[in-house]
């Protein structure tokens, strides 16, 4: 009755042990993964009473076996065949992608890099034909795998491509994200982000920044790191820091905040010229969108 | 002992069809000894053989929405080569048979429906609708918790309207739960989800648990659970073979069968449906 080739092992704590997919092949694990992210996997069943992600096995593996691991290496180009197949059938999308982008998001995969700078390429060199593919949505998810898979170093074949997108209000965020992952790097790009993102998203996304680099970098590291942009930050972009700080019970680094009170002659000439800013940005984001 | 509908439907099938049945059964059986699975056929196998709830529109004791289940059961597993077809087979004539449970009635609902979920990914998705990008990539990157993230959904942040293309679940049916006077654990993680059965994957990380809360009635088909809507996992268990009645209550709606001593929670299957049914922002109960 057990006709079958191969079935992957469990180890006695019930974990799915990664040694045991190294004999399965390719063949067999790129259907395994099809199967299992288009809610099927008859080795591992999906619980639906919880809601169980079809990825989660997968990055859990990936975590257990390493980067180096043959196991990894089998996983990533099973997910490399499952993007390409994805993108030659858009705009059709099959159920398998979503999940395949959720484990190119927490796990390296260096094999799927390539199919992430495609991307990235045609993102930037025209935003509207990629997301007529994908949708924006889903170009987001693409573009949250590509932050792990494909960052944009300074001598990566992405770079580029991050610089570009970098400048398109709605993917600004993200595209700051692929650039730079540690806080002092990210102060490198943050003018340039804060001239694309839409304003109205500008200070949650500042206070994420602060209140994350507060937790990884610490307090005076943070006021280190920010004090010498005093000269070059937009005063709004100074402002918006120094009110993110404040959120978070730290000083101003900028005092832009509480710096002396404005007579109601100044306050008005200055809320006039931050709404014409606005408006100016805005109209600028309308046309580059 | 198999339940009355399972022996009627059972009597139901032609004589090849029952031989069919004896061999799909002894196959599932076999399947609780055999190494490397994640389940236990012997006790998926008694769970079909209790199930008196796969009634379809049909009326209670009516056997033959159970008698067309078996027979797709059956077919699904002749002439097939591997114990891998076999077992998407199976799977197969599940999804065909999802939502075919005894309706329940709304009046025996109360007005508000819990779900709790273990799907990590689509918490991610909210968080980043809801709050921003950077909320989500910095929880991806581990810079901060998911329960940071959750921390600032509070009612004045929350849109249903930004999550609409987020789903309860991932199928065409979805199980919930409700409050009811004997209680759950409903702040610790683990323990609810013993309380709700939740099947006890190893893993080395631990899982989350989020709580969904929403008006039932932004929801339809309200079914009792079957063992089509389990599929393969076999801590579900289906209702005792007893007629709803409204005078008893305990017989309108399934019940889970807790591990750990917890008290059984209410268990029902209604239609999936997009997030904005939410009354609010849902609330990260905890990990385990």
């Amino acid at each position: 009755m057990n006709e079958e080739t191969f079935r992957p092992c469990l180890r006695e704590d019930g974990t799915v042990d990664p040694d045991s997919l190294k004999p399965a092949g390719q063949p067999w694990v790129t259907t395994w993964l099809k199967g299992r992210f288009s809610g099927d996997d008859p080795y591992f069943p999906l619980d639906k009473r919880g809601g169980e992600a079809p990825s989660s096995l997968i990055v859990e593996i990936l975590e257990d076996a390493g980067t180096a691991h043959r196991s990894t290496g089998l996983i990533g180009e099973g997910i490399l065949d499952l993007l390409d197949e994805a993108r030659q059938r858009a705009p059709e999308i099959p159920p398998y992608l979503k999940p395949a982008l959720q484990v190119c998001q927490r796990a390296s995969l260096p094999g799927t890099s390539t199919w992430f700078t495609e991307e990235l390429q045609d993102l930037a060199a025209a935003p509207e034909s990629v997301e007529e593919r994908w949708g924006t949505q889903l170009v987001k998810e693409i573009l949250h795998g590509a932050i792990r898979q494909s960052p944009g170093l300074g001598r990566a074949a992405s770079y580029a491509s991050w610089r570009m997108i970098l400048n398109v209000p709605r993917y600004a965020t993200l595209a700051w994200m692929g650039l730079a992952q540690s806080f002092a790097a990210s102060l490198n790009y943050m003018e340039d982000w804060w001239k694309a993102c839409p304003v109205t998203q500008r200070q949650a996304e500042i206070d994420q920044f602060v209140f994350t680099g507060l937790r990884t970098e610490g307090r005076e590291q943070v006021r280190a790191l920010l004090s010498p942009r005093s000269r070059s930050w937009p005063a709004a972009l100074k402002s918006a820091v120094d009110a993110a700080l404040k959120n978070n019970g730290i000083p101003e680094v900028f005092g832009s905040q509480g710096k002396g009170k404005l007579n109601a002659h100044q306050s008005a000439i200055l809320g006039a010229a931050r709404r014409r800013e606005i408006v100016l940005l805005e109209q600028q984001q309308e046309q580059a969108a | 002992m198999p339940c009355n509908l399972y022996q009627s439907a059972a009597a139901s099938l032609l004589e090849d069809e029952r031989e069919s049945l004896a061999t799909f059964e002894d196959w599932l059986e076999d399947l609780s000894e055999s190494s490397g699975r994640a389940f236990r056929g012997d006790q998926i196998l008694d769970n079909l053989r209790s199930e008196s709830h796969l009634l379809g529109d049909g009326t209670w004791g009516d056997a033959s929405e159970m008698t067309e289940f078996l027979r797709c059961c059956v077919q699904g597993h002749a002439g097939v080569a591997t114990d891998q077809e076999r077992e998407t087979g199976y799977k197969s004539s599940c999804l065909t048979f999802e939502g075919k449970g005894f309706p329940i009635e709304r009046d025996h609902l109360p007005d508000k429906l819990l779900r709790y979920s273990r799907d990590e990914p689509t918490a991610l998705d909210l968080i980043g609708r809801v709050l921003t990008d950077r909320v989500k990539q910095d929880v991806i990157d581990k810079k901060i918790s998911l329960a940071d993230a959750f921390a600032r959904l509070g009612p004045s942040s929350w849109d249903s309207g930004l999550v609409d293309d987020l789903r309860l679940g991932g199928g065409a049916m979805v199980f919930a739960t409700f409050e009811h006077p004997a209680g759950a654990p409903r702040d610790h993680a683990g323990n609810m989800a013993a309380a709700l059965a939740l099947p006890p994957r190893p893993r080395r990380r631990k899982e989350i648990l989020v709580e969904f809360s929403y008006p039932t009635d932004s929801v339809s088909k309200y079914r009792f659970p079957t063992v089509a809507d389990a599929g393969w996992v076999q801590e579900f268990k289906p209702a005792a073979e007893m007629e709803p009645s409204r005078d008893r209550p305990e017989t309108c709606f399934g019940w889970t069968r807790p591990t750990g001593g917890w008290r059984p929670q209410p268990e029902l299957v209604h239609g999936n449906e997009s997030l904005r049914v939410l009354d609010g922002p849902p609330r990260f109960v905890g990990r385990y």
